[in-house]
């Protein structure tokens, strides 16, 4: 009569202990770059800058300085996060849209290495604000003996041209792989609009854009995604040359030290 | 009623003596319980003061990783060489462009300056010299619209070993403003004769067709007078209504880079969207900023040997 009483006391005193255990356990995460998941370690390696120039702590490849922001171990995954500036000149330079400074040269290839000899490789977009290594399960930062950029682009100016016959289905390429097809020209009384179907690469490094190199043609887009260029006037030329607008990025290889472990 | 009646009406569920002791076993289990929980806890370190926390502490690290990784000490980043005026420079790829090779460069302020407030060095000279002391001079330079920050400089032939790559002018900005006021009739508006801005020092600029719809606009500029002027130019304009205040402004931003232009196209965009009509203004009100290109002698050499192939 008692048995059942005993157990149903005694797994109720385990609940309620274990409860007390969570609720008032010490805090244990760390007081900066803390994450939700106690058993996540994270690190703050860098010191955030006061002046627009290079301060400790940070990394600076071409015109761009690179700024670690934290690093995360948590379950077999290691994110360091990063901001990106740039010492390039810019007085007089304000784009109307514009979000803020343009950066010049952005980080591409990295390598995480461990204290016990391991590594691992990544390559990051232009744009990325992280970089993240799948590692062992349990892997800490204290195991980290490294994080390391290997590899960035830099932004080369380029006017490749390409000329287009103004006839259906004609099409070209630029050298980094856009292609450019000639879709639908359509005669308006007054003007003439080249549609344009446009195959970007895959990689996001070598999508481009172009404009028309005769300012006759005014660019818009399609709702389809592709562009088209319209000529007001009734003597639209026969051939439409076009031109990169936008810059190559040039893969260049380096090593510069991101992270390093503490005991390095 | 009997007296066994009374006893049941009495009687408490705490009278119960059995009872009373199933539940003291209870309590006595969840004491034991807990116990047991906390006691596992100890053994297993899990009730640690926050001192004794294991916190990963890199802050003594990073800096000796950026020891490691760079000179940030220096006046100029790493790799770079000062061109003078707060600039430096530093090639950094060198491609194949439509007639010749381009080698591109990047720029940085040095450590004095605050890249917000330097100027963009709109171009310079450039020149190859060979072993032999022959010198090649660029043939141009390329500009992105967007990457101020970097320039190419065009040669005719592919480098060859043991080539320097000499810079022997550099050119700041010679910041030229004026404004003039156009009547304004409606959209859409495009002007009839062009439209002359004076700029100083035997310097004009012709707006030669303004062109303002509801939503974009156009200006075709060129310059001309004393020493055949090139440069870059930008404009701000406002619309202004007849009780002298402004109903909005067309935006625009330089469609090129180069400073070796005499004339260009500039797009404009109405910035108020619906909550204000270009059609309520009576005056054009525009604010021309024209950068003419400065030269001045520099001497610095490039190192080639490191540059990657684009």
């Amino acid at each position: 009569m008692d048995g059942p009483k005993i157990i149903a006391g005694a797994i109720t005193g385990l609940i309620l202990a274990a409860l007390g255990l969570v609720l008032f356990l010490p805090d244990q995460s760390p007081a900066d770059g803390a994450t939700a998941n106690p058993e996540a370690e994270s690190a703050e390696p860098t010191i955030r800058p006061t002046v627009p120039w290079i301060t400790a702590g940070e990394v600076q490849f071409e015109s761009t300085v690179l700024i670690p922001v934290e690093v995360v171990a948590d379950d077999g995954v290691v994110v360091l996060d990063f901001d990106l500036a740039t010492l390039a000149p810019r007085e007089g330079t304000s784009e109307p849209f514009s979000d803020g400074p343009v950066i010049d040269a952005f980080p591409e290839r990295w390598a995480l290495s461990t204290v016990s000899g391991g590594g691992t490789v990544q390559s990051t977009d232009p744009g990325a604000s992280s970089v993240r290594f799948n590692v062992r399960t349990g892997l800490m930062t204290e195991h980290i003996a490294s994080i390391r950029l290997v590899g960035w682009r830099v932004a080369v100016p380029n006017h490749e041209r390409i000329a287009l016959d103004v006839v259906a289905a004609v099409s070209d390429n630029f050298a980094g792989g856009t292609e450019v097809a000639v879709a639908i020209i359509l005669e308006q009384s007054n003007s003439t609009i080249v549609q344009l179907d446009v195959d970007q690469p895959h990689d996001q490094w070598n999508r481009i854009d172009f404009d028309a190199v005769d300012p006759g043609w005014r660019k818009a887009g399609r709702l389809d995604g592709g562009l088209q260029f319209i000529w007001d006037g009734l003597d639209a030329p026969p051939v439409l040359v076009l031109e990169q607008s936008s810059p190559t990025w040039v893969p260049v290889e380096g090593d510069l030290i991101v992270f390093q472990g503490a005991d390095q | 009623m009997s007296g066994p009646d009374f006893e049941t009406l009495l009687r408490s569920p705490l009278d119960d003596e059995p009872e009373s002791q199933g539940w003291g076993f209870a309590v006595l289990g969840l004491v034991a319980g807990g116990a047991g929980v906390i006691g596992l806890s100890l053994i297993l370190g899990l009730w640690a003061t926050p001192d004794e926390t294991p916190v990963t502490t890199v802050a003594d690290t990073a800096a000796s990783a950026a020891d490691l990784s760079r000179e940030f000490r220096d006046s100029v980043p790493s790799g770079f060489s000062d061109i003078g005026n707060s600039i430096a420079m530093k090639p950094t790829a060198r491609v194949a462009g439509d007639a010749g090779v381009v080698v591109s460069f990047a720029t940085a302020t040095t450590r004095d300056a605050d890249p917000e407030t330097t100027p963009v060095p709109l171009g310079g000279r450039w020149q190859l010299e060979n072993t032999a002391g022959a010198v090649t001079s660029a043939t141009r330079l390329v500009y992105d619209r967007l990457h101020t920050g970097v320039i190419g400089v065009e040669f005719a032939e592919d480098l060859s070993d043991g080539e320097i790559l000499r810079m022997t002018e550099r050119w700041d900005t010679d910041e030229r403003t004026g404004s003039t006021d156009i009547p304004f009739t409606g959209t859409p508006f495009t002007t009839v004769d062009a439209v002359t801005i004076d700029l100083g020092d035997g310097i004009a600029l012709r707006l030669i067709q303004i062109e303002l719809g509801r939503h974009l606009g156009q200006i075709v500029w060129a310059l001309s007078g004393t020493g055949e002027p090139t440069g870059i130019a930008n404009f701000a304009i406002a619309m202004i209504d007849e009780q002298g205040a402004t109903v909005g402004d067309y935006l625009s931003m330089p469609s090129s880079r180069d400073p070796t232009r005499s004339s260009g196209v500039i797009d404009l965009f109405w910035d108020r969207g619906f909550n204000a009509h270009p059609d309520e203004g009576r005056v054009v009100e525009i604010t021309a900023t024209v950068r003419l290109p400065a030269p001045e002698p520099v001497d610095v050499v490039f190192d080639l040997d490191n540059v990657p192939h684009g």
